[in-house]
């Protein structure tokens, strides 16, 4: 009998235990999941402005006059040379319709934030959202410039 | 107490607690994990990526080829982000490809770098004169 008692006072406390673990366990896999969750985005904002970045800075896009009509363009591009800005490439996308870019630099998801520093150029809508990835290029441009570009939500 | 329970209760004292313990460890480590992804992310690639645009920026515009440590630190200075650390040793051959000579470029980054190469030409008229293997780290400060 007082065996029986030892057995139920276990079970008792064992089952009060793992009721009071299980909230525990699920608001940290919760907060694990809601991380990771934020992580892949963050990742996919930073490997669009990586990916952009690289594209505006190191290639001339295609078709290669694309300036000529910037709605034709399928690869938006100002360099003609690796990371020589062209003077006409960047008059063409600054006033290129700013959700024609978007869409031509696949982040429909996402607003972004051009800057050339010295140049004092700018497209794009300045960052509000609380997500943002920042990347910095130096680039030749009337002497050495550095490309800002922002991709964000 | 114990002519009741004997030890069993201390065993299951002990039991819970390893319980604990492996339940404790299992969620900091998978949040250590989760939080340390976070870390590595679009910084690592931007250094690596501004190292780079540095040399070709400074050899396009010329100042790689002035072989001038002052002039090239001064460049330096003004194009590398504040939160960033570069240094660079340029070696210099003639057109046979003899070693003739070796210019540091602020003091060499011992640890956490990422180091890269770059090779430029310079030019008396339209004949090289020189070459310059141009080995770089750039780093966060």
């Amino acid at each position: 009998m007082s065996r029986g008692q030892i057995i139920t006072s276990d079970l008792l406390i064992a089952t009060f235990i793992l009721l009071a673990m299980i909230p525990v366990i699920v608001f940290s896999f919760e907060s694990a999941l809601d991380t990771a969750s934020g992580n892949i985005k963050r990742s996919d904002m930073e490997m669009a402005a990586v990916r952009i970045s690289d594209l505006l800075a190191r290639t001339e896009g295609y078709p290669n006059n694309w300036e000529s009509n910037a709605s034709s363009a399928i690869v938006i591009g100002l360099a003609p040379s690796d990371r020589k800005l062209d003077a006409k490439k960047l008059a063409a996308f600054l006033d290129a319709d700013y959700n024609m870019t978007k869409e031509i630099m696949n982040i429909r998801g996402y607003e972004y934030y051009f800057r050339m520093v010295n140049n004092g150029s700018t497209k794009g809508m300045p960052v509000t959202g609380d997500n943002a990835a920042f990347i910095r290029r130096v680039v030749s441009f009337r002497g050495a410039d550095t490309l800002e570009l922002t991709v964000w939500k | 107490m114990n002519s009741l329970y004997g030890s069993k209760g201390f065993v299951f004292s002990v039991d819970i607690a390893i319980g604990l313990v492996i339940v404790a460890s299992i969620l900091a480590m998978s949040s250590v994990y989760i939080l340390s992804s976070e870390k590595s992310g679009i910084s690592e690639i931007a250094l690596r990526k501004t190292g780079s645009d540095i040399i070709a920026v400074m050899d396009y515009e010329g100042v790689l080829g002035t072989y001038n440590k002052t002039a090239i630190e001064g460049n330096l200075s003004s194009l590398i982000p504040f939160n960033m650390n570069m240094s660079m040793v340029i070696n210099k051959y003639d057109t046979n490809g003899d070693f003739l000579d070796r210019l540091q470029i602020n003091a060499d980054l011992k640890k956490n770098y990422y180091s890269g190469r770059w090779m430029l030409a310079a030019f008396a008229g339209k004949v090289a004169s020189n070459f310059y293997i141009v080995e770089y780290k750039v780093g966060f400060r």
